[in-house]
């Protein structure tokens, strides 16, 4: 469940049933995340936009052909990322990276606030925890991103990541163990090896 | 071990102490049973790691503060079980470090991409739905989902709506009335005027009447480029100064329960006061909600910084802030406040301000205070529509005091601004002005 979910599902009804002002509706409730999301993928705004609008061309025109659901959000998401990737590919002749995961996912943080930035510990703290999470596999940071960012359930995610809820579900335990594991090794610096093995073998 | 409450002393008669033993019995019962009660509810979660937490749904939910059940149940949580703090705490310490960067379209981009959107699929499709194209009505204003969100929810009868129209052309002064007709504005200070009704706009002496099945749900908008401004009347007398570079949305006639406006840009307003009515000036950064007031919203899609300087009255001030991430802050200003807003950060701040320096645009006087440089000039090349290069970055931080007479032409402003500053300025082949280090 997203914050307005149940709306979105309600307006893509009344789309199937032909109202464009629905989609619009529908529109202005994901540009902004689609956006948000498709920018983790490739750093050309352009051809997010370019995808953003595709995706919504084509929904109109296929109207007929399409169906009902509960979960708007999952679905545009699976869609504009299927899109931006299909776009990369063709550009650069690489092949089925959708379902090997073997695509870029730029995680990107805000930038840490200066005055806490003076504070040493802490910031060595921010920096060891943030190069562990870019360490992180693209599948395991999309994973995340979808899941603290936007509040996804694990069969959302498991759906856009071209996964088993099974396998989405302990590939984000993993990596919440591997970040877990930086932190804990900053508290206890003596059960530091310990922990990165336990990482490893988790 | 402690007695039920409401329960006397029995100890004094020993026919009594029976019974009170009874009492103890019942009671070490219950508190067994409701210990049991406890564990059965805590059950999963009695195990649980920050792994666990991090892993489960509502929990996330409760961080993203998206959902009001599961913020109730885990602040609950936290207090009931407080064996279970440390773990939570790690949970959240770690949730915090995912501090994505997030990426944000502006409100013209947003509208672009329908506008694109609409043009493509009615082209493939033969025209076949041209009737739509006008029926078709776009709620452009609420660009968030958050906003929209709160439009659904509040009453489906308040939609804004504006008629869509062939792409608009900005760099045109021109009002768009409910319908798609857009009427050019030839003057650089231009009047619009709406009678009580909303029938009838006069715009500068000429005037246009409006069919009135179309004045009540869809909106009129007014763009105003760079180097012009304009006055206008609303239907409810409020009065609006549009200051160069800005956009403003609004319905012929008000709704009885509020009065709703959209800005892009900047804008002076003198709202008449309706107690039953609030007046809210929404913007991509914030909203500003008042009864009568007047007071200046300033929110250039290109500036860093939202602000908002209160002449007289009282205004209240709500970010925007995605409900998602819970960052939503309301803020009340006095008299002589002013509210800035650091569109990247999300910090805000209240202080005391000369307003006037912050609204004597209206009367084309520009007044500074210990203002950058930088901030001047982009103010100046927004007034006068030209582009001004500071070829030093370093020059951009003098700070300038004083005042500026718009009426001027632009290089008699920036001949003062010269004799304050050490500065040399320039125009380009182009006709763009330049500014640099004097040799």
């Amino acid at each position: 469940m997203y914050p307005n979910q149940n709306l979105d599902s309600m307006l893509w009804k009344d789309f199937l049933e032909g109202s464009e002002s629905a989609l619009s509706k529908i529109y202005l409730n994901n540009v902004n995340d689609l956006f948000a999301f498709g920018c983790k993928f490739t750093v050309d705004k352009a051809l997010v936009k370019d995808c953003i609008q595709e995706l919504f061309v084509t929904l109109i025109q296929t109207r007929t052909r399409l169906s009902e659901t509960n979960n708007v959000k999952g679905y545009l998401f699976t869609a504009i990322k299927r899109m931006i990737i299909r776009e990369m590919v063709r550009s650069s002749k690489l092949e089925n990276i959708l379902e090997s995961g073997d695509y870029r996912f730029e995680i990107g943080f805000e930038n840490i606030d200066p005055v806490e930035f003076e504070n040493d510990n802490y910031s060595k703290k921010i920096l060891a925890v943030r190069s562990a999470i870019e360490s992180l596999t693209s599948r395991q940071k999309e994973a995340l991103y979808l899941k603290f960012y936007f509040g996804l359930s694990h069969k959302e995610i498991a759906e856009i990541l071209h996964l088993e809820e099974q396998s989405s579900r302990s590939l984000i335990s993993r990596a919440i163990q591997k970040v877990r594991s930086v932190l804990k090794s900053d508290k206890k610096r003596i059960s530091k090896i310990l922990f990165v093995v336990f990482a490893r073998h988790s | 071990m402690s007695y039920l409450p409401g329960i006397p002393n029995f100890q004094q008669k020993t026919a009594l102490q029976y019974k009170n033993f009874r009492y103890k019995t019942i009671y070490i019962f219950a508190m067994l049973v409701l210990w049991l009660y406890r564990l059965q509810k805590m059950g999963k979660y009695s195990t649980y790691t920050s792994t666990d937490f991090l892993n489960e749904e509502t929990f996330i939910r409760w961080r993203l503060k998206s959902d009001k059940e599961a913020v109730k149940f885990w602040e609950n949580f936290v207090k009931k079980y407080p064996d279970k703090q440390e773990e939570v705490n790690e949970a959240i310490e770690i949730f915090n470090h995912f501090n994505f960067a997030h990426e944000e379209l502006t409100l013209d981009e947003i509208f672009t991409i329908w506008n694109n959107v609409k043009h493509h699929s009615e082209k493939k499709r033969n025209g076949g739905f041209a009737i739509l194209k006008y029926a078709a009505i776009f709620i452009l204003v609420f660009a968030t989902g958050a906003l929209s969100y709160y439009f659904y929810s509040s009453s489906q009868s308040n939609e804004f709506t504006i008629a869509e129209t062939t792409p608009v052309n900005f760099n045109e002064a021109q009002v768009i009335l409910p319908g798609g007709k857009s009427v050019p504005l030839r003057s650089k200070d231009s009047e619009i005027r709406y009678d009580a009704t909303g029938e009838k706009v006069i715009i500068d002496n000429d005037t246009i009447s409006q069919q009135p099945n179309q004045v009540k749900s869809e909106m009129n908008r007014v763009i105003i480029p760079y180097g012009k401004s304009s006055q206008l009347t609303l239907s409810d007398g409020t009065k609006v100064w549009l200051n160069a570079g800005s956009q403003l949305m609004y319905p012929s006639v008000f709704s009885s329960k509020q009065r709703e406006v959209l800005l892009i840009g900047e804008a002076f307003f003198e709202v008449v006061k309706n107690e039953t009515s609030p007046f809210i000036v929404r913007t991509d950064q914030a909203d500003v909600e008042v009864l009568g007031t007047r007071f200046d919203v300033s929110a250039y899609p290109d500036d860093k910084i939202f602000q908002t300087v209160l002449v007289s009255g009282s205004v209240s001030v709500e970010t925007r802030k995605e409900g998602m991430l819970g960052r939503k802050d309301k803020k009340v200003l006095e008299p002589n406040q002013m509210y800035s807003l650091d569109k990247q950060s999300g910090v805000n701040y209240v202080h005391r301000v000369d307003v006037e320096i912050y609204t004597s645009w209206k009367e084309g006087m520009f007044n500074c205070d210990k203002q950058d440089l930088n901030r001047v000039v982009r103010k100046l090349e927004r007034y006068y529509n030209k582009k001004i290069h500071i070829k030093d970055p370093m020059l951009g931080s003098y700070k300038i005091s004083g005042k500026l007479d718009l009426k001027n032409d632009i290089s008699d402003v920036l001949d003062v601004i010269q004799a304050f500053v050490p500065i040399d300025w320039g125009k380009q082949k182009n006709g763009d002005y330049f500014i640099v280090k004097p040799n």
